[in-house]
């Protein structure tokens, strides 16, 4: 049995207790498909694979029975995580400088008063070139579901 | 004597310490002795009981998964 | 830990006005955290007009945003400084909690005890005066102001003496170290008499004691090598100190004997009892405890344990029986739901050490055996009587606290619990009001960095906070949050910090 779903930058492909990813590297980064992939080791045995150049081959074996339902569920929820993974990393990422020099103020400075403005002003001058995510909406839900 | 359990993780994905740190955990399970191909990290496996056999290969796959992970944040268990 | 159900779009992202946050969903609601603690529950559509920047200044769900510090452009830093800086102020202090195990003789052999036990005729296994003497010197050395010990066993009593002489010893040196010192003991109080408990009283000692609920659950629970039942020794126990508080002037709600509980699989049926056995012994705090399942034989397990969704259940309904019994006036609190409701509602962290971030083994808490070994807690000490010295940090005899505070060991147990480190933890929405304990994931899986996925710790805090988060978002009119937030309300006794038990494990 197959699914195949190629716009979302995942192809699915069903098995008996298994489900194979195709995962668009240039979509999701490594980081982020192993943050989403290791979300799910309580309930499956994960292994990772080069398909081919950017292309990461993500099998999900469960722990347990699983009908041919619930492994289209299993592939709906992880492409949905790989949509919560990469956000997550964008808010990390955006806001990583800020966090540091808030923990550091907070345990080990004793500068005066700062200001977010100021901050933000030197922040934004190193702000790194930051081209737009190419991620496409999952074919299951719209935002907001 | 069991066939060995043949498994390959690829060296683009995984890093060869975690490999090797999860084969070292699930050595009480079987006879495991590592190697490596061009692309690959290959970790062969006698089980020492065939119930064992899958158990082995999955789980030794999620443990690489993680101490992968681990260490791509730069934490060595 | 469980995948986020909500579809995001991450093209729709505003780097310029969204500040650091975590997120998952609760009853249909997005829960937004962040790292000083602060919540707020947003519908799914604002959430994603949140994250694309749309929530314009007149909206009042701007300036709830904005004082939780949700806005990466309105941070006021100094004020989230400072917040941090109370959160984390546990980390500026060295050990304060000193479990000393006096002896390891016991006269219980509990089903689910994981404290490395011995025959009462071992008295080979009673601490000396002399160590006793070189513990207290050693547990002064903490740079902290609040210093606390704790008698643990075996069954403490055991070796009465030892304690008699930490408390004067201890009480006497403190004249001149100017610390708030804290006098505690667990114990089974079956060995206590009328002289040893006006000892107790007379120094300040407050004693914290084990009772699973009502009598046949607990004597079930408890192998007592006597053919009486341990439930009527314990309790008439705790009613004589009890009586003895007030007669001597003591509030009762701050001085009394508190008790622990072990959920068995004999417990999970009978939550009410079980809360109202406490609250008619006047013990207005109950913990509900899941048993670790680590060093048990698998029959005994399979006659005592259950699966974290069965403790998931009995502790949420046992939850709302205790909720239910303070809007009708009664006020008892659960402990757990109280030590995460306090990260979660208030500006403290209750620096409860198998609750942290990082953990608080050997940098909170140290334990120190008989023989004057010192371990980074009771459970580091367990884990030492397993064959694994892991966990051991020096002696007495030989090390300072500088080497103690310094060793590997507890460097390596702070790497594995400083959450912003570990996969899934680091962005879990719980991240900021939960914490790691690496012996656990030691005890449970053999190796101190868990996979969070798979650890029950983790299913547990994980299931806990998810609930109170849930009960919280359909408080519409706060009557419940009232509830809560007095059972975050920490009263000291006089002259002593509020008691916390260190003994999460031992029964």
């Amino acid at each position: 049995m197959s699914d195949e779903t190629p716009d979302n930058g995942v192809t699915t492909e069903l098995g008996e207790r298994r489900v194979r990813f195709s995962v668009d590297e240039s979509i999701y980064d490594l980081d982020v498909v192993m943050g989403a992939a290791y979300l799910f080791i309580d309930r499956c045995y994960v292994y990772l694979d080069r398909e081919a150049d950017r292309r990461v081959q993500v099998v999900l074996r469960t722990r347990a029975a699983a009908s041919e339902d619930e492994l289209h569920a299993l592939a709906g929820h992880f492409a949905n995580e790989l949509l919560n993974q990469a956000l997550r990393k964008q808010i990390g990422e955006s806001n990583a400088r800020l966090r540091e020099f808030i923990m550091a103020r907070a345990l080990f400075s004793a500068e005066g008063p700062s200001t977010i403005d100021r901050l933000l002003a030197e922040l934004d001058a190193e702000e790194m070139a930051s081209d737009d995510l190419d991620i496409p909406v999952p074919w299951e839900k719209t935002p907001g579901g | 004597m069991a066939e060995p359990l043949a498994l390959r993780f690829h060296k683009s994905l995984y890093l060869g310490d975690a490999v090797r740190r999860a084969a070292e955990r699930f050595a009480a399970l079987g006879a495991i002795t590592l190697g490596e191909s061009d692309a690959d990290w290959l970790v062969s496996a006698v089980p020492l009981r065939e119930s064992v056999r899958a158990r082995l290969g999955d789980e030794l796959s999620n443990h690489a998964l993680f101490e992968t992970i681990l260490a791509r944040k730069g934490i060595s268990t | 830990m469980m995948n986020t159900e909500l579809t995001v779009d991450p093209r729709a992202f505003d780097r310029k006005t969204v500040g650091y946050f975590r997120y998952g969903v609760v009853n249909g609601q997005v829960l937004m955290t962040n790292d000083v603690g602060e919540h707020l529950f947003l519908d799914p559509a604002d959430f994603h007009r949140f994250l694309a920047g749309q929530i314009d200044r007149g909206e009042p769900l701007y300036d709830q945003l904005r004082r939780r510090y949700f806005f990466k452009h309105e941070l006021d830093l100094d004020g989230l400084a400072d917040k941090l800086r109370r959160k984390k102020a546990f980390l500026l202090n060295g050990p304060h909690l000193h479990a000393i195990v006096t002896t390891l003789r016991c006269n219980h052999s509990c089903r689910y005890c994981h404290a490395s036990r011995a025959d009462m005729d071992r008295v080979d296994t009673d601490m000396s005066l002399e160590t006793a003497r070189k513990v207290v010197d050693f547990a002064f050395t903490s740079p902290t102001p609040v210093l606390g010990f704790e008698f643990q066993g075996g069954e403490p009593t055991a070796n009465f003496e030892v304690i008699r002489f930490v408390c004067d010893y201890a009480l006497e040196k403190n004249r001149y170290e100017n610390k708030e010192l804290l006098l505690s003991l667990v114990s089974n109080l079956t060995l206590m008499t009328d002289e040893k408990m006006n000892y107790l009283l007379d120094k300040g000692v407050m004693v914290c004691t084990s009772l699973d609920g009502p009598a046949d659950l607990h004597d079930k629970n408890r192998g007592w090598m006597e053919k009486h039942s341990s439930h009527a020794a314990v309790t008439a126990w705790m009613d004589k100190f009890n009586a003895e508080w007030v007669r001597r002037g003591f509030d009762p709600d701050l001085f009394h004997v508190d008790a622990l509980m072990t959920t068995t699989r004999h417990s999970l049926s009978r939550g009410p009892e079980i809360v109202d056995e406490y609250v008619n012994r006047g013990i207005r705090s109950i913990h509900l405890r899941p048993l670790n399942p680590f060093g048990f034989a698998v029959n005994t397990w399979k006659q005592i344990g259950y699966s974290m969704d069965e403790f998931l259940a009995f502790y949420k309904s046992t939850l709302d029986y205790i909720i239910e019994l303070n809007r009708q006036g009664t006020f008892v609190q659960e402990r757990l739901a109280s030590i995460f409701l306090t990260k979660m509602l208030t500006p403290d962290d209750p620096n409860y050490s198998d609750c942290r971030s990082p953990c608080g083994s050997g940098s909170a808490q140290l334990a120190y055996n008989f023989d004057g070994s010192v371990y980074t807690d009771d459970e580091g000490r367990m884990a030492a009587h397993m064959g694994n010295d892991f966990f051991k940090l020096g002696h007495v005899d030989t090390s300072s606290m500088d080497e103690v505070l310094k060793h590997p060991t507890v460097k390596a147990l702070a790497v594995a619990s400083i959450q912003d480190a570990l996969p899934a933890c680091h962005s879990c929405v719980h991240k900021a009001t939960c914490g790691v304990q690496p012996l656990h994931n030691y005890m449970f899986d053999g190796d101190i960095f868990g996979q969070r996925p798979l650890s029950r710790k983790c299913q547990e805090f994980y299931g806990v906070q998810q609930y109170l988060y849930q009960l919280l978002s359909t408080d519409t009119d706060g009557s419940l949050q009232r509830i809560f937030r007095r059972w975050t309300i920490q009263r000291s006794r006089p002259g002593t910090t509020p008691y916390v038990p260190a003994s999460e494990v031992t029964s």
